[in-house]
């Protein structure tokens, strides 16, 4: 099953996770031969707005999406993890620099894309400025992560 | 006795603009009595902030001021800071600075027809919403958009907060195999582009015509991108170091940035209009012919118009690209040795949304002493406002609110304002006493 994992994120504190995981995964020794045929493909992006769309138009059966979010609902570090369906509501400015993840994925849903074969794996976090450092929370949930993933990635 | 008939129209949030700023429209027995963009984000004291900096500390930072516009900024602050330290870049040097700025100009321009344009002039309250009538236009967008942002991370490293840029070059760069890999891309962007300029030239424009002076870049050979000429429709020809004997800047009670004018007040444009006004001479003939072939006059002084500014900008700079990666050779010098001299020098690059202007004082030792900034955005406020009073009274005053209010939205969406960029132009002065 030909599967992306898409680290999403920034440089800034909380805000790495998503490429964290992203890195880690690569390095698994499991998951070498997988990514060597190109059965996962696992990369980063800092600002994926409307590039989603062109991850999603390569096929892919699987599509894992993994981003810092902050809903002020949850402590640092929970973890969420979400249908596309259930995020394309989410607030999000449509602007010339701010296009987001959930108005990416309401634009794709409206252009056809499948996006029922998108899980999005959210991490509650507390630090994006930078001047921090990476919260231990997120750093504990990083490696929640990347073990839950794993064991879905040695699968397919 | 009289009535006085008294209209508000406030929009505290404009949509579809990058930053925060807000409009306030007062209107008295059908005449506009106040009209003002107000840009409330807070400043961010870019140029101060960066005094005593090294050059290319600065160039890293300059970048932070827009998020989509980074490469003009370090584009301008580099070109400023290798006139004052009389280092000569490389042609690979050059080449790719243009190819840089190109890629962004792709990802702006497109986006801005697309997403931000569009669904204006068709009637629909976003992109999202003219995506499930318009599919293939939307998705074209994308497709163009990404290939701006693929350019701008070859030499900027990633396309948020880049960092390939340093003085007297770039710090690396690109294997050859990397830089071709986007000729096929680029060619098959060409007929995606020129769609786009037919599908442009259909959109319905409202009749208006605006009377400001308009300014641009003049480059001595070709399309103004990175260039230090000035050309006006006055006929005003000028270096960018000559810029404060035409044009000065101010604050605005209503606003954080700065605004720009002429010296007697006078709004001026800057952008894609003014820019294709002023330099259709320098498109090559096919492209002439294509513009020609919308059936659009340029000049045109139609502000309406931008958007097909900005397509035929847009294939321009996509067939630009493929010449310069089709030529591309590695080098294992991509940076001229870097020097340091005490001076000043100005220096200018058309952002996607208008001239971006810096100038640089360095000491001896290549620490910044004084440093100014001017975002395209904030040169073009007092033309917005002005340009909206015309556009709404040509629509008609007495339309209901939420009609001018959705006309005065498109009018400024029209300038692709970047608010973000604008904002952090206060002039900081502390007293101690």
């Amino acid at each position: 099953m030909k599967t992306l994992v898409l680290g999403i994120g920034s440089p800034f504190a909380d805000d790495t996770a998503g490429w964290l995981v992203a890195d880690s995964l690569a390095q698994q020794a499991e998951l070498t031969d997988l990514i060597a045929t190109g059965v996962l493909t696992i990369a980063t992006e800092d600002r994926p707005g409307l590039d989603l769309l062109c991850w999603l138009e390569c096929d892919y059966q699987q599509i894992y999406l993994i981003d810092m979010v902050k809903t002020n609902l949850a402590e640092t570090g929970n973890i969420y993890t979400l249908r596309a369906k259930e995020i394309i509501g989410f607030s999000g400015m449509l602007s010339s620099h701010n296009l987001g993840v959930s108005p990416s994925l309401a634009l794709a849903e409206v252009l056809g894309f499948n996006i029922n074969n998108i899980e999005f794996w959210g991490i509650e976090g507390e630090r994006y400025r930078p001047d921090q450092q990476i919260s231990s929370a997120m750093l504990n949930s990083v490696s929640k992560v990347v073990k839950e993933l794993l064991n879905k990635l040695i699968k397919i | 006795m009289s009535v006085t008939k008294t209209t508000k129209i406030e929009v505290p949030i404009l949509a579809r603009v990058e930053g925060e700023g807000a409009l306030d429209i007062e209107i008295e027995n059908n005449e506009i009595k106040k009209c003002e963009l107000r840009i409330y984000e807070p400043p961010r004291y870019f140029e101060k902030f960066l005094e005593g900096r090294e050059p290319n500390e600065i160039i890293d930072a300059v970048a932070r001021i827009c998020g989509i516009c980074p490469l003009a900024y370090q584009t301008a602050a580099a070109q400023a800071m290798e006139q004052v330290f009389g280092i000569e870049i490389s042609p690979w040097a050059k080449d790719m600075r243009l190819l840089m700025m190109l890629g962004q100009w792709i990802h702006s321009q497109y986006l801005h027809v697309h997403l931000l344009a569009a669904p204006d002039f068709l009637g629909y309250r976003s992109g999202i919403e003219m995506a499930k009538d318009y599919p293939n236009e939307v998705l074209r967008g994308v497709r163009l958009q990404h290939l701006g942002n693929d350019i701008m991370k070859l030499l900027g490293g990633r396309s948020v907060h880049p960092n390939g840029v340093k003085l007297g070059g770039f710090w690396s760069s690109p294997k050859e195999s990397t830089v071709k890999a986007f000729i096929p891309r680029l060619e098959a962007a060409l007929k995606d582009a020129k769609e786009v300029i037919e599908f442009v030239a259909k959109l319905p424009f409202p009749d208006t015509t605006i009377p400001f002076k308009q300014v641009s870049l003049r480059h001595p050979t070709e399309y103004p991108v990175i260039a230090s000429g000035v050309i006006t429709s006055d006929g005003e020809e000028f270096d960018i170091a000559d810029w404060e004997h035409h044009f000065k800047e101010f604050h605005a009670p209503q606003s954080t940035a700065l605004h720009s004018t002429t010296l007697d007040d006078k709004p001026i444009l800057l952008g894609p209009l003014p820019r294709l006004n002023l330099n259709f001479d320098r498109l090559p003939k096919h492209i002439q012919d294509m513009a020609n072939a919308t059936g659009i006059t340029f000049p045109s002084n139609n502000m309406f118009h931008s958007v097909v500014a900005r397509a035929i900008e847009g294939y321009w700079a996509i067939e630009r690209a493929l010449e310069i990666c089709q030529a591309y050779t590695y080098t294992d010098t991509p940076s001229a040795p870097e020097q340091y001299a005490a001076g000043s020098a100005w220096a200018a690059v058309e952002a996607p949304r208008g001239i971006q202007i810096d100038k640089f004082d360095f000491d001896a030792q290549g620490k910044a002493t004084h440093i100014r900034i001017s975002a395209p955005t904030s040169q073009n406020l007092p033309c917005m406002e002005a340009d909206l009073r015309i556009a709404l009274k040509n629509f008609g005053l007495d339309r209901p609110n939420h009609e001018l209010q959705l006309h005065a939205e498109m009018v400024v969406r029209n300038y692709d304002p970047c608010i973000s960029c604008s904002a952090h132009f206060l002039t900081l002065n502390v007293v101690r006493n």
